[in-house]
């Protein structure tokens, strides 16, 4: 069993040094990177089903007995995470292998969504928090190479933000690890858990909270939380679609999830008051759809979106309940699959128009119907309308703000709703309805049903999570529940220490 | 000795977030080398400054001795430093290649991914 | 099972439309029409079920947690509503096949209406509150791509731009106001729900149901999107806008009657919005000139008066409501259809422009008379009977603003009719060269269903017993007896000068354009909330993502700062370091020099001392580790640093130089800067002071030589103890050698750099 948890690091890790060794010969390289990313998505579904049976997975890694050693850990939330990576990472790595371009891509493009990928499942495993860092560091490092992957001008713009940006987040989070270490003498998550439980029933926990702040603000960073969120609109949009993609599915839940963990593992109570925390959440829902709706220009408007969507997730682990948290998991798998699908859709349709801006688009609708529809099936699931996956994840985080009686939560949320449906009209109006400025542009060329696999599959797993919503939000209150309780998580790493 | 190191930790801070706030890509550069210094050193300190002797057990004995520094933080730093060194010599490759592509370093011209470029009224999405 | 194939059977045709109309052809909508017309049968099959008081049921699971479960109920209300939706469905899929003739959008369009119908039966017959909202929403999505169905137009983009958003506004005031209203009750089933009007929550839930009917069914103030979304093709304004989906929201509070009604603000709230929507009615009618708007205006009149009987909420008021939706259905969609008719055969909508066309399209105008007969409220109509039972309720509730309001509004109604009817019998327009007879498959549905009022009028009874009755049954309240001819009493005077009225306003309607006041239009006070709200945000936006990263640096770091005194204050985070401390001279002298490295280093006014200062700092640093008893530590540092700098002369000839900027205008960024090191330093200090417990560093002391065979007991923990952190480690090292690699242009001069750990 043991195995099964260190696969999904050394997966990434092997398919990657094999990519790098491949790097002369492009076709051998897209197979390795595709088999790579098969048998990760097959761990995933294995992974989960074991987590489903045992509830709880660890490691030890080397054999060395929590807290000394570095144990990994799978709850449900961290085996639906691993899935819905694995999902998008897989369609990304489809499209990239479909499209037009045969060598579209620098030869480090695999190897570098391998480790991204890599870092990620760390993230997600880890139960060492100074582990986490060294994932996230991981997955930094790869996204930074991803983004700059192309080296135009404007991704360089970009790049420069969102990695100054980003050291800055990660330079908080080691400090806080500092300080943390300083006071509870342990790296260990669940043994800090146990260490700051006592601390505040001792009304000791003062320190440990100082510390908590600062994981919170570097989280909140990657996250791409109000007022943190500033890198994310600066460059999400100037990378390749597929990489936009990889990033949107993955990077800002890797920051989501962390904040789960430290709102419910590793600092118990409350980090910074739950009403910042939920003031926070409804700011970043407001200002992230303002700024959607005030761009004009494909992706710039579905990374505001990002961070709008952040904001929903944010209110859910605010409130902390297990319906809420439920609510916030499916919530991130939702945006994962929903929000990269948009990403993939914007790379074909401009590579089609020719152009992002949208005032240069047009004509899509008549050209590639099939194209229509699913961009149709994803953005309505963005703006939460039935029956699809958007509308159980908005529709849970509207009943949990009711059942807590949040009500300035919950206007913010529908409030918001709006705005995204006019966002994603906009897109629509503007790319498939309208005509092509440009009349004499042949739409047709390239097309190709075989380039509508991925965002087919990825439209396909948008109507499975709104119509197979009733096991799947079951299983998501599974997990809320296991986050609630974290005791069931500090057993199984500890043992009978506890 | 820790009084003395927690102001020094807190003017290297200073200096570094002062550095990170210039107009110039390079000193932007040198001012994350400076922080990656500034949180080592944190680490560091904060850990405690009271050991004796280095981590290391000495011939003959068989398990560290009381008095020596806790190892495990200077574990966490070397894995810092060399994480900070990755980073600091890709930020580095990212300014040469900001010079070479945008042909200055210039932060406050480096402003066109961010900043909204048309206007909503040129296009029929207003809102009827 | 025959409730299931009730949505089957449309889902199933709506998925096989694309290629069923390119096997077909355009007689694919006439099979479509057929199957439709067996869907009917069902439904009167099931009235007679629900009748003696057995309605069919269906339920399972959907997602249980949240309440939601596909639960139908064929109730006689929910059948009688069904009945109208797969009729005049029928109806107009017959209509398509001939109206949209070979045009390939057919095939699509065909199935977006079918899904659109499955998503209104789902309306009337969902039992479950979560299903009905689900299904709510599909009529908005599938109505938003019917009405852009001709979207290279502007206009009919503009058009189902506002529609969806207006019909979104109530889409989600109707989310809010069900998980109210299930929590408040925990129960999801329409037909368990209890009365809620002494819960706390009534009033929100009632303020979101109104917001969701008043959109959906285009009531002030959301009356302006109806005439907007005129701009779909004809068929699908005669069965959406007209006989279906604007009457969602009359149904919806027609089923919130029961669960609402006896809150006190029930009827002055829809009695208000709907004499505001007729009053908007009455000052727009006049002025529409084109056909279809005009119909638009006269349906929200009409929806506005059901709206109006169901504030009055009295049995015989909802009964009058459910007589009437029958009969609007009866006359408005023929009048939708014979629109359609005149635009298919002259290509002009135009009321002014057309006339005569009585001789040319004899069929179609008959069915415009007989349909605008009824309209008109003329017996022996359907119409006329509704009129006299709302002209009663009205009286009988009373107040006589809202009778007179309301008698108004039936006479404009009349001069809406009397205008349908100048295409027929108007002065001679030279449009009637062009115009010719429509094929019987376009004449059928609008004589059919404009008869089926006549027939309804003259076999009263047979209605009543077996669609009304049972129908207001099902809403709770005790059916009233209908009857076409009640003697000459007050309501027939009151009616009879409701007609006279509108004839004369007809006649007078030159007049009376000049003296009806120019009020801003709904659509324009639409565009400018919505224009203000974006330009705010867009403001908002700019403000907040600048450009500048200086701004975004500034911003994290203050806020961070401030989270962070703000949370020392409210904790209670002692910060008291021991006070016996040895300082050394060896440390001290470090300390120092990384300190005034770093300062030579930040203000340093060109690059070359600035890197000078950078290394002097790495060397303070190893300094401090070696004094500090941390040999691997100074060994990396010193290893590290000199790669650093090694790097930074390599760049150094690439970058250009910098000229800091002089001290004195650097206020705020010192200002920013001293509070940072204010706040790390704090921090230091809290973390020194006591401790939680042992550290699990101990465990390493002891175990290092035991179990892991090392006496480097830092070199145990990297290697041995925490081994994957140094995966880790050399993985980031590999990345950025890559990532370097690409960003000097090109893979081929990669060289893995190798560090020790």
């Amino acid at each position: 069993m043991s195995n099964l948890l260190t696969l999904p690091l050394l997966v990434p890790l092997i398919s990657a040094t094999f990519g790098i060794l491949a790097r002369q010969h492009a076709n051998v390289q897209r197979w390795i990177s595709l088999a790579g990313i098969s048998v990760y998505l097959a761990i995933g579904f294995i992974l989960i089903s074991h987590v489903l049976d045992q509830s709880y997975l660890t490691a030890q890694v080397g054999g060395w007995q929590a807290p000394y050693g570095i144990t990994l850990v799978a709850d449900l939330l961290s085996a639906i995470m691993i899935l819905f990576t694995g999902l998008i990472v897989f369609s990304v790595l489809l499209y990239s292998l479909m499209t037009s371009k045969p060598c579209g891509f620098s030869p480090a493009f695999h190897p570098l969504v391998h480790f991204l990928l890599m870092g990620a499942s760390g993230a997600f495993l880890t139960g060492d928090i100074f582990n986490l860092y060294v994932c996230f560091e991981i997955m930094l490092m790869s996204s930074f190479a991803l983004m700059t992957l192309e080296g135009k001008a404007e991704q360089t713009e970009g790049a420069v933000k969102y990695v100054v940006l980003n050291l800055l987040s990660s330079a908080i989070f080691l400090a806080g690890l500092g300080l943390l270490y300083a006071k509870v003498g342990s790296l260990n998550m669940a043994d800090i858990s146990v260490i700051s439980q006592q601390a505040v029933a001792d009304e000791k926990v003062g320190p440990i909270r100082l510390a908590g702040l600062l994981f919170f603000v570097s989280f909140s960073v990657k996250a791409g939380m109000f007022p943190f969120f500033f890198w994310l609109p600066a460059s999400y949009h100037t990378p390749s679609p597929p990489v936009s993609a990889l990033f949107s599915g993955i990077l800002t839940k890797v920051g989501v999830y962390a904040l789960i963990r430290l709102h419910t593992l590793v600092m118990p109570g409350e980090v910074l008051g739950y009403k910042l925390l939920l003031t926070m959440g409804v700011a970043t829902m407001l200002i992230g759809v303002f700024g959607a709706a005030s761009q004009m220009h494909i992706r710039r408007i579905l990374s505001f979106h990002i961070i709008s969507q952040i904001g929903y997730i944010v209110v859910g682990i605010a409130i902390k309940t297990p319906l809420a948290l439920a609510s916030a998991i499916f919530f991130i798998g939702h945006n994962i699959i929903s929000k990269g699908n948009l990403f993939l859709v914007a790379g074909l349709a401009s590579d089609i128009v020719g152009s992002e801006k949208l005032h240069k688009t047009g004509g899509m609708w008549k050209a590639w119907p099939q194209l229509g529809i699913i961009y149709l099936i994803s953005a309505f699931s963005l703006a939460g309308f039935p029956p699809l996956s958007g509308f159980v994840a908005k529709f849970s985080i509207v009943w949990a703000t009711v059942e807590s009686q949040l009500w300035w939560v919950m206007a913010a949320a529908i409030f918001t709703g709006l705005f995204t449906l006019y966002s994603m009209m906009k897109i629509w109006v503007e790319v498939f309805w309208k005509d092509h400025p440009d009349p004499d542009r042949d739409l047709t060329l390239g097309k190709n049903s075989r380039r509508l696999m991925p965002v087919s599959l990825l439209a396909g797993i948008i109507i499975f999570l709104g119509l197979g919503g009733g096991p799947l939000f079951d299983i998501c209150l599974r997990a809320g529940e296991q986050l609630v309780n974290p005791a069931g998580y500090i057993q199984a790493v500890l043992g009978e220490i506890t | 000795m820790e009084i003395i190191m927690s102001i020094v930790i807190g003017v290297c801070y200073a200096c570094a977030v002062f550095l990170l706030l210039q107009k110039r890509l390079l000193q932007i550069v040198l001012g994350i080398a400076l922080l990656g210094h500034s949180t080592n050193l944190l680490i560091f300190v904060a850990s405690g400054l009271h050991g004796n002797s280095v981590p290391i057990i000495q011939n003959g004995l068989k398990e560290l001795p009381l008095i020596a520094v806790d190892p495990l933080p200077q574990a966490l730093i070397l894995t810092a430093i060399v994480i900070g060194l990755a980073l600091f010599g890709f930020s580095l490759a990212l300014a040469y290649r900001c010079v070479a592509v945008l042909g200055h370093d210039d932060i406050d011209q480096i402003t066109h991914t961010d900043t909204l470029d048309d206007p909503i009224s040129k296009v029929d999405s207003k809102v009827s | 099972m025959s409730i299931a194939l009730l949505f089957i059977i449309p889902i199933v045709l709506s998925v096989a439309s694309p290629f069923g109309f390119r096997l077909l052809g355009k007689n694919w909508s006439k099979l479509v029409s057929f199957f439709i017309l067996i869907m009917a049968g069902l439904v009167i099959l099931l009235l007679d079920l629900a009748s003696i008081g057995s309605p069919q049921t269906l339920s399972f699971d959907w997602i249980p947690r949240l309440g939601l479960s596909v639960t139908l109920r064929a109730d006689s209300f929910g059948l009688f509503m069904a009945l109208i939706i797969t009729v005049i469905g029928a109806g107009v899929f017959s209509y398509t096949s001939e109206y949209m003739g070979d045009d390939p959008r057919t095939g699509t369009i065909t199935g977006w209406l079918l899904l659109f119908m499955a998503s209104m039966l789902g309306v009337v017959l969902a039992d479950n509150i979560v299903l009905l909202f689900v299904s709510w929403e599909l009529t908005s999505i599938s109505s938003y791509i019917l009405i852009g169905t001709n979207n290279h137009d502007p206009k009919a983009r503009a058009g189902a731009k506002t529609a969806l958003l207006v019909t979104s506004i109530g889409g989600l005031s109707l989310l809010g106001a069900i998980v109210l209203l299930g929590v408040a009750t925990g129960v999801w089933n329409l037909s368990e729900m209890p009365a809620i009007h002494n819960h706390p929550w009534a009033a929100s839930i009632f303020i979101l149901v109104c917001l969701a009917a008043f959109s959906k069914s285009a009531q002030w103030p959301f009356c302006f999107w109806l005439p907007g979304a005129m701009a779909a093709p004809t068929p699908i304004s005669a069965y959406l806008h007209s006989a279906t989906m604007v009457k969602a929201g009359v149904f919806l509070l027609a089923r919130m009657h029961p669960i609402l009604s006896e809150h006190a603000a029930w009827t002055p709230v829809l009695v208000f919005f709907s004499a505001a929507s007729m009053i908007v009615v009455i000052i727009s009618i006049p002025k529409a000139t084109d056909l279809k708007s005009l119909l638009a205006h006269s349906t929200v009149g009409a929806l506005a008066l059901m709206v109006c009987l169901i504030g009055i909420g009295t049995p015989y008021a909802l009964n009058a409501m459910t007589v009437f939706l029958l009969a609007h259905a009866c006359y408005k969609a023929p009048l939708f259809l014979v629109a359609g008719s005149i635009d298919h055969a002259v290509h002009n909508r135009d009321i002014n422009a057309l006339g005569g066309l009585a001789k040319k399209m004899p069929y179609t105008m008959l069915s415009a008379c007989i349909a605008g007969i009824s309209m008109a409220g003329i017996p022996p109509m359907l119409g006329f009977a509704a009129k006299e039972m709302i002209l009663e309720a009205g009286l009988s509730y009373a107040p006589w603003l809202i009778t007179l309001i309301t008698i108004l509004a039936t006479a404009f109604v009349m001069v809406a009719c009397c205008v349908v009817l100048i295409p027929a019998f108007g002065k001679n327009s030279c449009l009637v060269e062009k115009a010719h007879e429509s094929p019987w498959s376009m004449l059928a549905p609008m004589l059919l269903i404009g008869i089926i009022g006549l027939a309804c009028g003259l076999r009263l009874e047979m209605i009543e017993n077996h669609l009304v009755s049972p129908a207001v049954i099902s809403l709770g309240v005790k059916p009233a007896g209908l009857g076409l001819w009640h003697g000459f009493t007050l309501y027939l005077a009151l009616s009879s000068l409701a007609v006279l009225a509108g004839w004369l306003a007809y006649t007078q309607r030159q007049a009376l354009y000049k003296i009806i006041p120019v009020l801003p239009s709904g659509a324009v006070i639409h565009e400018v909330i919505w224009n203000t709200v974006l330009s705010f945000g867009r403001s908002l936006t700019q403000i907040i993502q600048n450009g500048s990263l200086t701004s975004y640096l500034g911003t994290t770091i203050i806020v961070t700062c401030a989270l962070i005194f703000y949370a020392w204050v409210q904790v209670d985070a002692p910060v008291r370091p021991s006070l016996v401390q040895k300082i050394t001279l060896a440390e001290l002298s470090a300390g120092l020099l990384i300190m005034a490295s770093s300062l030579a280093t930040a203000f340093a006014r060109k690059r070359l001392p600035a890197i000078a200062g950078l290394g002097a700092m790495g060397m303070g640093m190893t300094l401090f580790f070696i004094v500090s008893q941390a040999p691997d530590l100074a060994l990396t540092q010193f290893l590290v640093e000199i790669l650093s700098v090694v790097l930074l002369v390599v760049a150094f000839r690439h970058l250009p130089d910098f000229v800091g900027e002089p001290i004195k205008i650097q206020s705020g960024r010192l200002i920013i800067s001293a509070l940072t090191g204010l706040t790390m330093m704090v921090l230091t200090l809290v973390a020194l002071s006591t401790e939680y417990g042992d550290r699990v560093s101990l465990w390493y002391g002891l175990n290092a030589l035991r179990q892991g065979h090392g006496a480097n007991v830092v070199n145990v923990i990297l290697v041995d103890f925490r081994a994957l952190d140094t995966l880790g480690e050399i993985t980031v090292l590999s990345i950025a050698a890559l990532g370097v690699g690409v960003l000097m242009g090109g893979l081929k001069q990669i060289k893995t750099k190798k560090e020790p750990t």
